[in-house]
């Protein structure tokens, strides 16, 4: 404890400076300046109980504004780590809509429209225009938490921290998914595929094996919200790890995710947790090495027909033997 | 007064002190000349072998426990699996029959609210009295319950990957040899294993992609279906009518059918199944497996993540298909 910090709570136990020290805190103008000051003391480096604490300060301030962003990273981290948090902050300092400022860029205020009152695209680099959205606010910058999701992501701590702290739900769509609409593709190279000859290889016959059928190349696009159309649009998305990976369980659209052979703890993590929000949003999600894909075709070979054609055989009530051969299900765990 | 338990803790300190405690117990184990029983493991298969054996083996290869003092006890004739591990393995159905197991088990389940060893019960005290006599008493016994005293905060997401990977070894497993089954074997196949539980459940489109799975599979090599007639477990198995299925291990006795299973995956050239222990054997013998499930709120994140670090190892990988995803992956492997 620092010094000014000890002789802070030994006035408070004192009982006429404590008296005044407790009406004093209870001021809303008190309590709005140690609200900025908390929020402007988080920097990079910090803990999550700092970030706990300073989000708690906002309870019961119902006049108090806070501006969350601009978000100046990339999509896939925005998308599954940066939404879902700023959608639990909301609920978790019990923000009334007004409160919350959301500040963001490239058009994507509409994934905010549902939780914060106010959203603003703004020119991440231009600080007075961000200055400007709430005046005497508190503002959360996103690089506050950057570090923190990495401790997960590099296996420093383990993915608590962050599930406890984000709220996932479905992005908004217009029209439930159509399973006759075609595909989509994002099959670019990046960090959890990158530009090797194999992996180039196995592109190419991905795209060759794609050639007959009717679909849609995301590429094309980095409007992020044109690219959240088409995947909504879509039948089913085939990825590299880009944010149309991360788009496809939040819109509810059945995801392919192509890894390379390399592993980096990093794509491994968020790949994990990519898991994790398909997972709780009950969207189908699959992560496939790409250099399975050889097996995949050789194991089910060229005489597909949809299932929908056979007839499914009678189920048998003859369970199998040698003790339970799950395990994996068990939710008490 | 007693020490506090691990579960009486916050998840953090449950981690230190779960690692503290098992430690302990590693150095205990190292230290002491008796023997150690390990087990009995009654649970399910993905726990045995994501969990228990790479632990076991934690303890011989990183702990400087003698493997002769560790006697192995366990069920379906899963000797092969704790080889290098444990120096002697003591079959559980060779000492009770199938059905009061069954009984037994299921009421412990019911008793604690989960299928994981938690403590040791007079059930397993009686079924150590039954396989190995009453001299284990006067041995070291190493129990499965302390996988939850380690494991749990890797469970509940606390701890990192790391915490698992500092308490576990996982190896290829060599592959068991039982000549006379392996005669009723093709050259080549695919070994075979849907059934329906929470994550895979008894619907119209499971069966109808099951079908279509085992039928495909039958175009392309020999199917070996892996499919007893033994009832131990919840589970019920999808019955594939496909023509040309090879079916050698009906009939298998509940003391071997494990044993048996296992030598059928470590000699395919791919498992393919419901999403499940047996998933998870075929890439320890480097065997690649392709494992179904269609409700993701039904299995545990963790489990996979720790499995596709595990299988990085042996050389193999599991890959797990959403359901609802196999028609994206089939267009786009070309294999229509």
């Amino acid at each position: 404890m620092t010094r000014p910090a000890r002789v802070y709570g030994a006035a408070l136990h004192t009982p006429v400076l404590g008296r005044a020290l407790n009406w004093l805190r209870c001021q809303p103008s008190v309590r709005r300046a140690v609200c900025r000051w908390r929020f402007a003391r988080l920097a990079p480096g910090c803990s999550w109980q700092d970030l706990d604490s300073a989000l708690r300060s906002l309870r019961g301030l119902s006049d108090h504004r806070v501006v969350f962003g601009p978000w100046t990273g990339s999509l896939e981290l925005e998308l599954s780590c940066w939404l879902p948090f700023v959608r639990w902050a909301v609920r978790h300092a019990e923000l009334n809509r007004s409160q919350a400022v959301v500040a963001t860029r490239g058009g994507t205020s509409r994934w905010y429209t549902g939780f914060a009152g106010t959203v603003h695209d703004v020119e991440p680099r231009d600080q007075r225009a961000v200055d400007a959205l709430a005046p005497d606010s508190s503002r959360l910058d996103p690089r506050v938490l950057i570090p923190l999701w990495e401790r997960y992501a590099s296996g420093i701590d383990g993915i608590r921290e962050i599930l406890r702290r984000s709220t996932y739900e479905r992005l908004p769509r217009e029209a439930p998914p159509d399973p006759a609409a075609p595909l989509v593709t994002d099959l670019r190279f990046g960090e959890a595929f990158s530009e090797t000859a194999p992996n180039r290889a196995m592109l190419e016959r991905v795209r060759q094996a794609l050639a007959s059928q009717s679909t849609v190349d995301l590429t094309s696009t980095s409007d992020p919200i044109r690219r959240a159309e088409l995947v909504a649009a879509s039948a089913g998305i085939i990825a590299t790890w880009t944010d149309a990976a991360c788009l496809g369980p939040m819109l509810g659209v059945p995801t392919v995710v192509l890894r390379g052979a390399e592993r980096s703890s990093v794509s491994e993590g968020y790949l994990d947790l990519a898991r994790r929000i398909a997972r709780q949003l009950d969207s189908a999600f699959t992560v496939v090495d790409a250099e399975r894909l050889d097996l995949f075709a050789a194991t089910f070979g060229s005489a597909a027909k949809h299932a929908s054609a056979l007839v499914a055989p009678p189920l048998e009530p003859v369970p199998s033997a040698g003790g339970r051969e799950d395990g994996l299900a068990d939710r008490t765990e | 007064v007693t020490a506090p338990q691990p579960g009486d803790l916050s998840l953090e300190a449950q981690a230190i002190a779960g690692r503290k405690l098992v430690r302990a117990l590693a150095d205990r184990l190292a230290a002491s000349d008796r023997e150690i029983v390990a087990g009995p493991w009654i649970a399910e298969v993905g726990f045995e072998v994501l969990y228990w054996i790479p632990f076991l083996r934690w303890l011989v290869e990183n702990r400087g426990v003698e493997p002769s003092r560790l006697t192995a006890v366990s069920r379906g004739g899963v000797s092969s699996w704790y080889e290098g591990v444990c120096g002697r393995y003591v079959e559980l159905f060779d000492a009770v029959e199938v059905e009061e197991f069954h009984a037994h088990t299921e009421d412990l389940w019911l008793d604690s609210g989960g299928r994981k060893q938690v403590g040791v019960t007079a059930w397993d005290e009686a079924l150590l009295d039954r396989a190995l006599g009453p001299s284990w008493r006067e041995w070291e016994l190493l129990h499965p319950s302390v996988l939850r005293d380690l494991f749990r905060p890797w469970w509940r997401g606390v701890v990192p990957i790391g915490h698992v990977q500092e308490h576990a070894v996982f190896r290829r497993w060599e592959p068991p040899r039982d000549e006379s089954l392996e005669a009723l074997l093709p050259d080549e196949y695919a070994a075979v294993r849907f059934y329906y539980r929470s994550s895979f459940p008894d619907t119209p489109e499971n069966r109808a992609l099951a079908a279509d799975v085992v039928r495909r599979l039958g175009q392309t090599m020999p199917v070996v279906l892996l499919n007893t007639q033994l009832e131990i477990d919840d589970h019920a198995d999808f019955a594939a009518a496909i023509a040309g299925a090879l079916r050698p291990l009906e009939g298998v006795s509940a003391a071997t059918n494990l044993r048996a299973q296992s030598v059928v995956i470590s000699g395919a050239r791919v498992f393919v199944g419901t999403y499940g222990g047996l998933s998870y054997v075929a890439p320890l013998y480097g065997r690649p497996s392709i494992a179904f499930w269609s409700d993701a709120r039904e299995w545990k994140p963790s489990h996979l993540e720790l499995a596709n670090h595990a299988f990085d190892q042996t050389g193999a990988a599991l890959t797990l298909l959403d359901s609802d995803t196999f028609s994206i992956l089939d267009a786009v492997a070309g294999a229509r």
